[in-house]
Parts: structure tokens; C-alpha cells; sequence
């Protein structure tokens, strides 16, 4: 049935006949090409072809092409060095007859025969083992061409087998396949496009000890006409030299013009076409060039198959004909390039994000505090050993793919710093520890505080009660201080406490540190403030001052900054010294818009734009109607808000306090996300 | 700031009524700088926010001039020193 299909039919009458001169090789090829045959039949057909260079020793008893074929190799001998050397040849040739392969001449014709010989002539001392490799390679080449339909597998176990050199560079023109009339490959017209009007056929093989799996024969006719081919061969000899012909992309449609990296080898050839077969239309070209050994692994890179599109730069299209080591080298560094670029290009995107809070958006919030205060050196929070891991988590929305995800999260581990003196050394260098750890508050809280400057005076009876205090209390409470003196600015507005509140607190003070401090941020405020506001300059390392203000954006701000809340957060700021520029860069970050300006309530035209402009939708907040994006935005805002990493040189007390804030809005999220759920 | 309160000669806790006859009283003050503190403080939610600023400002005042010492490196971004200057202690009309 199948056997009776057209590309078994030589194969199997080359066998019936047992025709001796039917090279193994040749043989090989029909089989694999046969891929309907039978393995045993198959088995049967290489030994047989195995076989036939058993020949006789005598000249006349050889068939004819292997006679002509010695005689292609003698006779130049004969012209230079004489009849002698002829014979000589003759006799070596038949004394090694088992080396010498017949060439199948019927479908070579002389020309491309002898562009062959002259090739390899320029690379080898005629004769030699490896010019006979060559030459064979040659003729499979072409052989292969003629045999084949459509992609055709060029075997060359033969010739790995005799371990052929260096070399194999076959570049044959348009007339060599000229008769050829098989039909195109699907890819042909890419390789046309890629390859421009020349043939081109390159086979690579292994490097020495180095193997390349792959060999690419790729031929084109040199007129649209004609039908260019792609040849590949899946797998080549370890000991196999490499290959290669590229003259293709250099010769530009001219049929007798070599490739421009032609050696003096091409030119010669070329120059031999032109004297010796001048009948045909377009002499033929063989090209051939060193071998060089492919080592680089790019070589992996090509496929049996190779179709270069045409947007293939030449840079990479000539590499990939060439297969050298050094195209090679040129393909991984494109690919290394380009993975470098891809790799990079966001890093400098992310790094011009935050540069500048101008740059914020609120879909893309990323609290990066060290990189959009780095601009002002004295908030440079710590060596940068450090700050990776204050840094992270960093928080991108568009990878929050749901808002599972972002309720799904723990809150982020808090590391607890050990909080310096304020009189700190330059190069300092903050020692985290996990927030598992046994540090207590007061341990956190300044153990190494200095001792208040004695030479301050309290203003108020907190300040003196501070003073005596551990400096451990004295910085926590200082904290919690700010903290109600705001809070209670902010509600109580002109309307101080009543009465009962003040006798109230006055009873516990005693007993309840917190009591005082409550007490002193409602009926003594400007003197304790002064107090504390001292404490916190002279106690607190910039760092920590910068991170106190943090504390009070995130657990005070409510989506909505009060003018109260604006003034006296713009008023310590500047006691701080981050000024109004970082307290709205982080306020920016914190809340995704801009922080208003300074309040001027004693204006009416202040008062006029408070009534009758609207206020922009703020990004932090999420109102029941709030939909997906909005509550992502907001979700990712609150998450920089809480970052523990702004808050790792606090005491524990104020991160639980984070913490606790953070709990409450991932629970008010969770209950707008629940209906979607 | 400005502290309308010190410039009507007024307490913080003084009537609308108080605050009208004050603006008229005022020779030295340009008129439309007394609409801008009758519309202020003669409006109930004004009054109330400027009043609680109010506050604000006079506790910023004491404590600046307080914390001076202590404060070398005070960003005075904001120009507390000019908009505290009619809260400050010695400037204060008491109450």
C-alpha cells in the first residue's frame, strides 16, 4: 500500500537491483525520507548500501561515476605534478577504496561537480579524507534538494561517521536547482523576503565536542520563480565541524557576485566559475569559509526550521545563517539586552513615580517615603541597609487583583526598632527586631533617651511632671500628648471641656498617667504643648519625630483633613523641620490629594469658596455606593497610610495603635466588599 | 491670621451685637476690612470655625514664643512668626 508511494520507489528498486554504486548516504536519505518503510526493511536497505564500497581494486571493474570520481580527483595531480602522481593518486585511491564514496553523478551535473571540487579544493589538499567529506557533503547537499519535495532531512551520519574536518559551506546558485520543479515549502516566502534573491544553504553541526543539535539548510532560488527550500536535518556527529554558508544575505541578486565576507577562497571560486562553465546563464558559486567552531549555547536557539520574518534585523538574520561562535555570542546578547531592558524599564517607570509627589496618582500609590523625601537629607531615615526593609511591603493597586486579596492580608509584620537618643552619630544604624520580640515599650521607648537638659524649665505642671518621669514613659506619653491635643482641637473647637470632664480627669491623674495627659491637653494646652514640643526636639531623633507624624496622619485624618487638624499639623511639621513641602508630600501619598492649603477662617473669601465649591471626591474614602475601583484605591491608600515601616521606631504601644486603625478599615472595606462577595 | 477679636478691642466670647457696634465704632479700620469681620463673625458657622481657630492660634502663639529656644531648627515654612504676631502674649488683648 504505502510502500508503493513515490518517495519509497528509488529506495526500494536501488535495493532489488542491488546497485552497488548506491551510496550510503544516498540511501539514508531515501529512507528517512521514506517514513512509511518498515524498520526492518529499513535495516535490510542500510546494510545492503553498507556494503557497495566493497569494491574491486581494479580501476576498470568500478562503475563509472566512482571511477570518474577518482578521476576528478587524480587528474588535476596529473596536470600539475605529472603522470606519476596520477598514477599514484589512482593507486592510493583504489588501495583505500572503502574511503572513497562513488559520487551518484546522475543527478549532479558537472558544473556543480566541479564548483564542489574547487571549494573544497581551496580548503584541502585534494585527496585527503577530509576533502572527500567535503565534496560529499556537497553532493548530499544538492542531492538532497533533488529528492526531496517539500522539507527534506539531510543526513550526514556518513560523513561524521568519517570524520569529516571543519568545514561544510555549500552556497550553490539559482542554476543549480534550476530544474528543479518541486513544489514550495509553506515558509518560502518568508525566507525569500529574509534571504533575498540568492540560495542559501547552511548546515550547521556540532562544535568540536560541542553539540549542536540542529543543521539548517536553507535554499532559495535566486529568481522569484524558483522555489526555495528549507532543509533541516534534526541531529548531527559530536565530532562534526560546523557549517555554515551565509553568503545569501551579501549577494544581492547577482548570480556571479560573492558574498561580501567572502574570503580569497570565494573570490577564486568565483573567478573559476566564470572561466570554466561559461555555457551556463549564472555561474555557479561555491563559497566556502573556515570552519569555526560554534561555542556558544545560542546555538540552541534554532530550530530544524528556521523562517526569519522579515522585521528580523540583520543583525540577528545574518547571525542565525552563520551560526559562528561569535553570531552566537550576538544572539544572547540581544536576548540578554532585551531581558535587562524588561527588567529595568520598570524599575525607572516605578523610580520616576515616586521622585515627586507631583508625579502621585491615585490608582498607582506607592508610599515610598525614602525616595520622595530623599531630596531632603535630613529625613533621610536610615542607612540604606535599612531601608529595603523599612520599605517594604510596598503596595502597587493594579496588583491587587481583588479585594480579597487586600482583606485577605494580615497586617503587615511591624518590626520594633529601638528607639536612640536624639544626639545621634551620622552614620547610624537602626537595629530592627520582629514585633514578636520581648522589647517592651519601655525598652523601645528610649532607653537610651538622655536625660532632659535641666537647664530647660518646665512651663507647665506637666513638664515637671515629666521631667521626673523614666524616659521611656516621658517619650510615650509626650506621643500620646500630641495625639489628644489635636483629637481635642479638632471636636471641641471653640468650646472648651466642661467642668465635669476637668474635676473628672483631675481625680484620676493620680493614679492614670493617661489621665494627665488627657487633662493637660485640654486645660493647659499652650504651656504643655511647649513642653512636650521641647521633649519631642530635644528626646526624639529626627526619624522618630518624622515617624510621630506619620502617627498622627494616619490615626487622626479621617478622609477629610479639618482646617484645625491642617493648621496644627502644618505647625509641627515646621517644628520638626519637614516643613510644609513633607508633610504634603506624605500627606499626598497617605490620602491621594492634595492636602488644602493653610486654613484662613478669619476670610470670607475663604469661607465663600468653603461653601460653594464642591470638594473633589477624596480617594481615601469609600461611601456605600463605593464601587471596585474606588475601594481598591482606597484600600491601597490605607495600606501606605498604615505601613508598619513608617512606624518601626516608635514605641509598641503607638504600633498596636496602627495596627488596631488599620484592623477597623479593612473591616469597614470587608463590609462594602460583602455584597459583591 | 488675622485676630479680629484684638482688632475690634473685643473678648472672644463678645455678642453679635457687641461685634456690630464695635465695626462701627472703628476709624482706623478700611471697610472693607470691617464687612470682611462683621460677615465672619456676625455668621453663626463662621464664627464658630473662626473661633475655634481662634483658639488654635492663640495656643500656637503662646507656645511659639515659648518654644523658641528650643527649636533651632524650626522650618518656618508657614511664617508663623507674621501669622502669630497678633496671638503672641505680649500683643494679646486678654480676655
Amino acid at each position: 500500500m504505502f510502500l508503493c508511494n513515490k518517495p519509497i520507489r528509488p529506495a526500494l528498486e536501488a535495493a532489488r537491483s542491488g546497485y552497488k554504486t548506491l551510496k550510503f548516504q544516498q540511501a539514508l536519505t531515501l529512507i528517512k525520507s521514506s517514513h512509511w518503510l518498515t524498520p526492518a526493511l529499513s535495516a535490510a536497505l542500510l546494510a545492503m548500501s553498507a556494503t557497495v564500497s566493497a569494491q574491486s581494486s581494479n580501476f576498470n571493474e568500478l562503475p563509472t561515476n566512482l571511477q570518474n570520481a577518482i578521476k576528478r580527483i587524480c587528474l588535476p595531480m596529473q596536470f600539475s605534478k605529472g603522470t606519476q602522481a596520477y598514477r599514484q593518486c589512482v593507486t592510493e585511491k583504489l588501495s583505500s577504496g572503502t574511503n572513497i564514496k562513488p559520487i551518484h553523478s546522475d543527478q549532479i551535473n558537472f558544473d556543480q561537480m566541479f564548483a564542489l571540487q574547487q571549494t573544497c579544493e581551496t580548503r584541502f589538499d585534494i585527496g585527503q579524507s577530509d576533502y572527500v567529506s567535503c565534496v560529499r557533503d556537497g553532493i548530499a547537499t544538492i542531492e538532497s534538494r533533488e529528492l526531496s519535495d517539500t522539507t527534506l532531512p539531510v543526513d550526514r551520519g556518513s560523513q561524521a561517521t568519517d570524520g569529516n574536518s571543519n568545514f561544510v559551506r555549500v552556497t550553490t546558485q539559482s542554476n543549480i536547482i534550476e530544474r528543479q520543479s518541486a513544489p514550495s515549502a509553506p515558509d518560502t516566502p518568508k525566507l525569500a523576503g529574509a534571504l533575498g534573491h540568492a540560495e542559501y544553504v547552511a548546515t550547521s553541526v556540532d562544535a568540536a565536542n560541542e553539540k549542536l543539535p540542529n543543521t539548517i539548510v536553507l535554499a532559495q532560488a535566486t529568481t522569484p520563480s524558483k522555489t526555495p527550500r528549507v532543509i533541516s536535518r534534526p541531529q548531527t556527529s559530536s565530532n562534526e565541524a560546523t557549517t555554515e554558508t551565509s553568503p545569501g544575505d551579501s549577494v544581492t541578486g547577482s548570480s556571479t557576485s560573492t558574498a561580501a565576507n567572502s574570503s580569497a577562497n570565494t573570490e577564486t571560486s568565483s573567478e573559476t566559475n566564470g572561466e570554466n562553465a561559461p555555457a551556463q546563464n549564472t555561474a555557479t558559486n561555491v563559497a566556502a569559509q573556515p570552519a569555526q567552531e560554534s561555542t556558544g549555547s545560542g546555538a540552541n536557539l534554532l530550530s530544524e526550521k528556521i523562517t526569519l520574518p522579515s522585521w528580523v534585523p540583520e543583525e540577528v538574520r545574518t547571525p542565525l545563517g552563520k551560526l559562528d561562535s561569535n553570531s552566537l555570542t550576538g544572539i544572547g546578547l540581544v536576548a540578554i539586552l532585551t531581558a535587562m531592558l524588561a527588567l529595568l524599564l520598570p524599575l525607572m517607570v516605578g523610580k520616576r513615580r515616586s521622585n515627586s509627589a507631583a508625579d502621585y496618582a491615585p490608582d498607582t500609590a506607592v508610599y515610598d517615603p525614602e525616595k520622595s523625601f530623599l531630596d531632603e537629607p535630613q529625613h533621610q531615615l536610615r542607612p540604606e541597609s535599612q531601608q529595603a526593609a523599612a520599605r517594604t511591603p510596598t503596595h502597587d493597586p493594579a496588583a491587587l487583583g481583588s479585594m480579597d486579596h487586600v482583606l485577605d492580608d494580615e497586617t503587615p509584620a511591624v518590626t520594633t526598632t529601638r528607639v536612640r537618643s536624639a544626639v545621634q552619630p551620622e552614620n547610624y544604624s537602626a537595629t530592627s527586631s520582629t514585633h514578636q520580640s520581648t522589647v517592651s515599650d519601655s525598652e523601645a521607648l528610649g532607653a537610651e533617651a538622655e536625660k532632659p537638659d535641666p537647664a530647660r524649665q518646665a512651663h507647665s505642671e506637666l513638664g515637671q511632671w515629666l521631667a521626673s518621669c523614666n524616659p521611656d514613659l516621658r517619650q510615650r506619653l509626650c506621643i500620646q500628648f500630641l495625639l489628644h491635643w489635636i483629637n481635642f482641637a479638632d471636636k471641641t473647637g471653640d468650646k472648651g471641656p466642661d467642668h465635669q470632664t476637668i474635676q473628672q480627669l483631675r481625680s484620676d491623674m493620680l493614679e492614670d498617667d493617661h489621665a494627665r495627659i488627657k487633662l493637660a491637653a485640654i486645660d493647659d494646652q499652650a504651656r504643655s504643648l511647649a513642653d512636650v514640643l521641647g521633649y519631642i526636639k530635644t528626646e526624639f531623633s529626627n526619624e522618630q519625630q518624622t515617624q510621630i507624624l506619620n502617627l498622627m496622619l494616619a490615626v487622626l485624618v479621617k478622609t477629610e483633613i479639618s482646617p484645625i487638624q491642617n493648621t496644627l499639623l502644618r505647625f509641627f511639621a515646621d517644628v520638626i523641620g519637614i516643613g510644609n513641602r513633607g508633610l504634603e508630600a506624605r500627606f499626598q501619598a497617605a490620602f491621594g490629594y492634595e492636602l488644602p492649603p493653610m486654613p484662613r477662617p478669619d476670610r470670607e473669601p475663604w469661607w465663600q469658596k468653603q461653601s460653594t465649591v464642591q470638594q473633589p471626591t477624596r480617594p481615601c474614602f469609600v461611601g456605600e455606593d463605593a464601587g471596585r475601583d474606588q475601594i481598591k484605591v482606597a484600600a491601597s491608600l490605607a495600606r501606605n497610610r498604615f505601613n508598619p515601616a513608617l512606624f518601626d521606631l516608635l514605641g509598641n504601644k503607638e504600633q498596636r495603635l496602627v495596627r488596631r486603625h488599620y484592623t477597623g478599615f479593612k473591616e469597614q472595606l470587608a463590609a462594602l466588599q460583602e455584597p459583591e462577595l | 491670621m488675622r485676630n479680629h477679636y484684638r482688632t475690634l478691642g473685643l473678648a472672644a466670647d463678645a455678642d453679635r451685637q457687641e461685634i456690630l457696634d464695635a465695626c462701627d465704632d472703628l476709624d482706623q479700620v478700611e471697610d472693607e476690612e470691617a464687612a470682611e469681620i462683621v460677615s465672619v463673625l456676625t455668621n453663626r458657622n463662621r464664627r464658630s470655625g473662626y473661633d475655634a481657630m481662634h483658639h488654635q492660634y492663640s495656643v500656637l502663639g503662646e507656645v511659639f514664643a515659648l518654644l523658641e529656644p528650643d527649636v533651632p531648627d524650626f522650618d518656618d515654612s508657614n511664617h508663623w512668626d507674621r501669622r502669630l504676631v497678633e496671638f503672641m502674649p505680649d500683643t494679646q488683648v486678654s480676655d
